[in-house]
C-alpha cells in the first residue's frame, strides 16, 4: 500500500505516453478505416527529428531554450513523414481492396525503421537524448516524480484539451467529425475530404512527435526500434478505449499503463501467484485485461466511432 | 576587352602599364610615383611590376636568398620527419608471460586436522621474460595463506617452478565451503610492469579446498565450541 | 481491362520482390570460382547485421573481412584466395538455422565464424555438425554449447565436434563476477535481473548460485523483456527490497536503461553485468551517471594487449563504416584460426585442398596454435579456447576502466 501512489504515477506516465501515440492510430482509423502500422515509426522519426535539432544547436544551450525548437523539429519530421505516407502510400490505394493499404502500412513500417538504421549517423545503437538536470520532485515521502515525467504529465492533458476543443469547436474539427461519420455525405456537403484526411494524419503525427520528445526526456535515449513495441501497445490502447474515439485512445492508454504498473508490483503479493508477477508477466496481465474488457464490451471502453459504411 | 589594361592609350610619361617593358630610366631605380599604388588600385603596378622595377642585382640577391631558405626548410623537414629507428618491442605484461596451474595437494600428514590445506602450484614463464612472484594472497578473511619458498620468487624465462601454498583456517565461520571458483590473487613483476592478477583453477582445486575445509571444521566443531 | 493490367503488374512486382528477397538474405560478394589458378575458400559469417545488436554484428563481419584481406595480402596460404560471405540472423534462432543450412549448401564455404548469440548457436550446431563444417564463435558464452547440458553436475561431454569458440564461457564469467561482488565490492544483498534470453538467463543463474555459496543473499529476482524501455516497476522493486546491488544478465540496450532507471528510482546501487553490457553504449544510454557500474568481459584489459594495437591500426586503415565493437578481436582470431587450419590442411595435401576439406579443416582446428589479437589462440578438447582470461571493468568518469583481471587454468 505504501508504494501505491508511486506505482499509480508510474502507470499514469507510461499510459499518457501510450495515449498520445494511440491518438494517431485512432484518428486515422476513424476516418479511413486504416490501421496505420507505420505510426510507430512516425513516432520514432519524430524523436530523431527532435534529436537532430538538438545536435544542430550550439552545445551548451539550455534544455528549456532548446525544447520548443526540438518540439518543432520533431513535429516537422513526424508530420512530414505522416503526410507523405498518406499522399504517396495510402491515397492511391483508396477505393481498392481493404487489404492493400494494410500491407503497404506494414511494408512502410519496416522500410522507415531500416532507413533510419542505415542512414541516420550512429543509429545502430541507442542514441542519447538530453534530459532535464536536477533530481526528481518529491511530493510525499513515497512519491517522486522525475522531471521528464513531469513534462509528460503536463503536455499530455494540454494536448488532449487542445484536440478536444479543436474537434468540437472549430470548423475543420467539425468537418473531421462529419467525415468520420459519413464521408460521402460530407463530400456532398462541400467538405474537402482529402484535406480532412491529410489533417488527421498530420495531427496524429504531431501527437506522436510530442510523445517521442517525452519518451526521450523520460528515458534519456531513443533508438530506431522504439516504434515497434510502443506502436503495438498504443494500438492496443486505442482498441481498448474504443477505436475511432480520441478520448477513448487516451483513456485506453492510461488504463493500459496503470494495469502494467500494478501488475509488476502487486500480482505477486496475491497469495498463490508469486511466480506470476513482476516484469516477466506484466504484458500477460495487461493483455488479459484487454481481452476481458473486449469480451464484456467489444466496442471498447468509450465505444467505437467509425464511419457508417452502409 | 583584353582585361590587361586601360582601353585608352595611356598618356606618355604618366603611370606606365605594369607589363610595359622596363625603360632604362627605371633600371637604376624606380620612379617613386610608379610604386605607390595601393592594393586594388587598377593603376598600381602589382607584385610583378614591383619585382620588375627592382634593379637586377637586388633581384639576383633576393632569388639566391629565397633558394637558400627553401633548401634549409626542405632539409629540416626531411631531417625531422625521418622515421625513427623502430624500438625493440617491449616485453609482454607479466600476466601474459606466465602460466599458473594447480598441481594437486601435497598429501602432508595431519595437515587437514591442523586446519591447513597444503597444495602445489606450478608457475611457468612462457615468454622470453623472467617473472617474479611478489606476493600471493586469498580473499577470505577466515583463512590465511603462506607459501614456501617465501615470496618473492623469481622464475627465469622459459623455466617453471613449483611452490607449496598453505592455507590455514582462522575460524570456521565465513569459510568458502562449496564455492566453485575460489581465487588466488598473485602479484607478478617483470621489466614491463608490476601487476595484480587473479588466478582461478578448475574443479579439482575447488573440490580439494572444500574437502579440506569440511574435514577441519567438522572435526574442529566437535572439539571446540562454535565461535561466531 | 483494368483488372488484367493490374493482375499483370501485381504478378510482376511479386515475382520481383521475391527474387530480391532471395538475393537479399545473402549479403556479400559471390565469388566465381578459380581466379587464375587459385582456389577460392569462403569463410561464412553469421551475426545480427541488422537490429538492436547490429553494432556488434557489423564489427564481427568487418573483422573477419579484415582477416581475409590480410591473409590474401600476405599470401598466407599459397594458391588460396579467401573471401567472406555474410549472413544476417538478427539474433533470431530460426534465422540462424536457415543461414546454417545455406552455408552448408554452399560448397565454397569451408568454415564459419559466428554467431553472436548463444541462443542462435543452439539452433545452428546440429546443422553444421551433420556437414562437418567447422564453426568458430567469437562471442558465445553459454557453457552447454561446448560442454554439454550436464556440465553443471560435472559431467562434461562435447556435444558437437565442429563447434569451437574463442570466447570464455559464462561458468567462469558468472562465478568470477560473484567472487568480485562478494569479496572485492563487499556486496551482500543482490537483486538479480535477466532478459529471459539464453545468454542472460544462463549467466544470471550461474552468478546467483555462486553468490549464494559464498554466503550472500539474493533478495529478489525479476525478468525484463528485450526491446522494452520502461523498467520503472523493476527499479521500484529493487528499492523496496533494499538490495545493495543489482546483477543483470543481458545486453547493453536494456542494461543501460535499467541502470539509469534504478538510480532514478532512488536506489543508489551499482549494476553488474557480463560482456553483454560491456559497451560504450551502456554508459551513453542516458544522461544519468553510471559511475560505479561493473561489467566482466572476456580477455585481457585492452590496454595490455600489444597485439591488439596492430589490429586496431589495420582495422582503421580499411575504413569500415562501423567500429569493431566488443568482439572484433575475437572475430579476427576466429577467422585466423580457420585460415591457419586451411593452411595446415593444404600443407598436408601437397598444397591443394582435398575433397573432404571441411572434415579435415574441422580436425585441424583442434590443433591450431598461434599468437592472435587477443593472446594465444588454441582450442581444448571441448572446442573451448585455452586462453581463458577475464577482466572486470568499472565505469569511472563515464568510461570503462579495468579494475581486476583473472586467468583461468583448468
Amino acid at each position: 500500500m505504501h508504494e501505491l501512489p508511486q506505482t499509480l504515477v508510474n502507470g499514469l506516465t507510461l499510459g499518457a505516453l501510450y495515449g498520445l501515440i494511440a491518438i494517431g492510430y485512432t484518428m486515422v482509423y476513424g476516418i479511413v478505416q486504416l490501421i496505420n502500422f507505420a505510426h510507430g515509426e512516425i513516432f520514432m522519426i519524430g524523436g530523431f527529428g527532435a534529436l537532430t535539432i538538438y545536435i544542430w544547436l550550439p552545445s551548451g544551450t539550455a534544455l528549456s531554450l532548446a525544447l520548443p525548437l526540438m518540439l518543432i523539429g520533431g513535429v516537422v519530421a513526424s508530420v512530414g513523414i505522416a503526410t507523405a505516407a498518406e499522399r504517396f502510400a495510402y491515397r492511391p490505394l483508396r477505393g481498392g481492396p481493404r487489404l492493400a493499404p494494410l500491407i503497404t502500412a506494414i511494408g512502410l513500417s519496416i522500410a522507415l525503421q531500416q532507413a533510419v538504421w542505415a542512414f541516420y549517423p550512429d543509429a545502430k545503437k541507442p542514441r542519447g537524448f538530453p534530459q532535464f538536470e536536477g533530481s526528481s520532485f518529491e511530493i510525499f515521502s513515497n512519491l517522486h516524480i522525475q522531471r521528464g515525467d513531469a513534462f509528460l504529465l503536463i503536455a499530455a492533458p494540454m494536448c488532449m484539451l487542445a484536440l478536444g476543443l479543436f474537434v468540437s469547436k472549430s470548423r475543420a474539427g467539425r468537418a473531421m467529425q462529419a467525415t468520420a461519420q459519413d464521408p460521402d455525405t460530407a463530400k456532398l456537403m462541400g467538405i474537402n475530404t482529402d484535406r480532412i484526411i491529410v489533417m488527421a494524419f498530420a495531427i496524429g503525427g504531431a501527437f506522436a512527435a510530442v510523445a517521442a520528445l517525452s519518451h526521450g526526456l523520460k528515458y534519456g535515449q531513443i533508438n530506431f526500434e522504439m516504434g515497434f513495441i510502443a506502436g503495438l501497445k498504443a494500438f492496443t490502447a486505442a482498441v481498448l478505449g474504443g477505436i475511432g474515439n480520441i478520448y477513448g485512445a487516451m483513456l485506453g492508454g492510461v488504463v493500459l499503463g496503470i494495469a502494467e504498473a500494478l501488475a509488476i508490483k502487486f500480482i505477486q503479493d496475491i497469495p498463490g501467484m508469486d511466480q506470476l508477477g513482476g516484469g516477466a508477466w506484466k504484458d500477460v496481465w495487461a493483455f488479459v485485461l484487454l481481452i476481458l474488457v473486449l469480451l464484456v464490451r467489444p466496442q471498447g471502453l468509450l465505444g467505437e466511432r467509425v464511419a457508417d459504411r452502409a | 576587352m583584353s582585361g590587361i589594361g586601360p582601353v585608352e592609350p595611356a598618356a606618355p610619361g604618366s603611370d606606365p602599364h605594369p607589363l610595359a617593358p622596363v625603360t632604362e630610366a627605371s633600371a637604376e631605380g624606380p620612379a617613386p610615383e610608379t610604386l605607390t599604388g595601393r592594393a586594388g588600385d587598377p593603376d598600381s603596378p602589382g607584385v610583378y611590376g614591383r619585382w620588375a622595377a627592382l634593379p637586377r642585382r637586388t633581384r639576383r640577391i633576393a632569388l639566391a636568398l629565397t633558394g637558400v631558405v627553401a633548401a634549409i626548410t626542405v632539409g629540416c623537414y626531411l631531417l625531422l620527419n625521418q622515421p625513427a629507428p623502430s624500438a625493440p618491442p617491449p616485453p609482454p605484461w607479466p600476466a601474459q608471460a606466465v602460466e599458473v596451474s594447480y598441481a594437486g595437494t601435497t598429501g602432508l600428514r595431519g595437515a587437514a586436522d591442523e586446519g591447513v590445506f597444503a597444495f602445489r602450484i606450478r608457475v611457468s614463464a612462457i615468454r622470453n621474460t623472467a617473472v617474479t612472484v611478489d606476493n600471493i594472497t586469498q580473499p577470505y578473511p577466515a583463512l590465511t595463506l603462506t607459501t614456501s619458498p617465501r615470496t618473492p620468487i623469481t622464475v627465469r624465462s622459459g623455466a617453471s617452478r613449483q611452490l607449496i601454498v598453505r592455507i590455514s583456517v582462522r575460524r570456521c565461520s565465513g569459510i568458502p565451503l562449496g564455492v566453485e571458483l575460489p581465487p588466488l590473487d598473485i602479484t607478478l613483476r617483470n621489466t614491463r610492469a608490476i601487476q595484480d592478477q587473479t588466478f582461478l583453477f578448475g574443479d579439482a582445486y575447488a573440490n580439494d579446498l572444500s574437502t579440506a575445509l569440511r574435514a577441519h571444521c567438522s572435526a574442529h566443531r566437535s572439539r571446540v565450541p562454535h565461535t561466531p | 481491362m483494368r483488372h488484367r493490367s493490374l493482375l499483370i503488374m501485381t504478378t510482376a512486382i511479386t515475382a520481383g520482390a521475391l527474387t530480391l528477397s532471395a538475393c537479399g538474405s545473402r549479403d556479400g560478394k559471390d565469388s566465381s570460382g578459380d581466379k587464375g589458378g587459385k582456389t577460392t575458400v569462403v569463410i561464412g559469417v553469421d551475426a545480427p547485421l541488422t537490429g538492436s545488436l547490429s553494432a556488434l554484428g557489423q564489427g564481427i563481419k568487418n573483422s573477419v573481412d579484415l582477416a581475409t584481406k590480410i591473409a590474401n595480402k600476405n599470401n598466407e596460404v599459397e594458391g588460396v584466395t579467401f573471401k567472406v560471405k555474410s549472413f544476417d540472423d538478427q539474433a533470431v534462432p530460426s534465422s540462424g538455422k536457415q543461414n546454417a543450412t545455406s552455408m552448408v549448401d554452399d560448397e565454397e564455404i569451408l568454415g564459419a565464424v559466428g554467431p553472436l548469440n548463444s541462443g542462435v548457436a543452439q539452433s545452428m550446431q546440429g546443422v553444421f555438425d551433420k556437414a562437418d563444417l567447422a564453426q568458430v564463435s567469437p562471442a558465445n558464452t553459454n557453457p552447454a554449447l561446448s560442454q554439454g547440458d550436464n556440465w553443471a553436475s560435472g559431467k562434461k561431454e562435447r556435444p558437437f565436434k565442429t563447434y569451437f569458440r574463442t570466447a570464455t564461457t559464462d561458468i567462469i564469467q558468472g562465478r568470477f563476477a560473484a567472487q568480485y561482488y562478494y569479496n572485492d565490492a563487499k556486496k551482500r544483498k543482490v537483486f538479480v535481473v535477466d532478459d529471459k534470453q539464453a545468454y542472460g538467463a544462463g549467466l544470471a543463474k550461474i552468478f546467483a548460485a555462486e553468490f549464494k555459496r559464498l554466503g550472500g543473499k539474493v533478495v529478489g529476482t525479476d525478468h525484463l523483456t528485450v526491446k522494452e524501455t520502461d523498467f520503472t516497476g523493476i527499479s521500484n522493486k529493487v528499492k523496496s527490497t533494499k538490495a545493495d546491488s543489482v546483477y543483470f544478465g543481458g545486453q547493453f540496450p536494456e542494461g543501460g536503461l535499467l541502470s539509469d532507471q534504478v538510480k532514478q528510482a532512488g536506489a543508489d546501487v551499482p549494476i553488474m553485468g557480463g560482456d553483454g553490457i560491456y559497451d560504450p553504449a551502456f554508459i551513453k544510454a542516458s544522461g544519468t551517471s553510471n559511475d560505479g557500474d561493473l561489467a566482466t568481459s572476456v580477455g585481457y584489459p585492452v590496454e595490455q594487449l600489444d597485439s591488439a594495437k596492430t589490429f586496431v591500426k589495420n582495422y582503421q586503415a580499411q575504413g569500415y563504416k562501423d567500429p569493431y565493437a566488443a568482439y572484433g578481436g575475437y572475430s579476427y582470431d576466429a577467422a585466423w584460426s580457420i585460415i591457419q587450419a586451411v593452411k595446415q590442411v593444404a600443407a598436408d595435401n601437397d598444397g591443394k585442398l582435398p575433397d573432404d576439406a571441411r572434415a579435415k579443416i574441422t580436425e585441424a582446428l583442434g590443433k591450431v596454435s598461434f599468437d592472435g589479437v587477443t593472446g594465444k589462440v588454441s582450442f581444448d578438447q571441448y572446442g573451448d579456447t585455452t586462453n581463458k582470461q577475464l577482466t572486470v571493468y568499472e565505469v569511472k568518469k563515464g568510461a570503462w576502466k579495468s579494475v581486476k583481471s583473472a586467468t583461468f587454468k583448468d
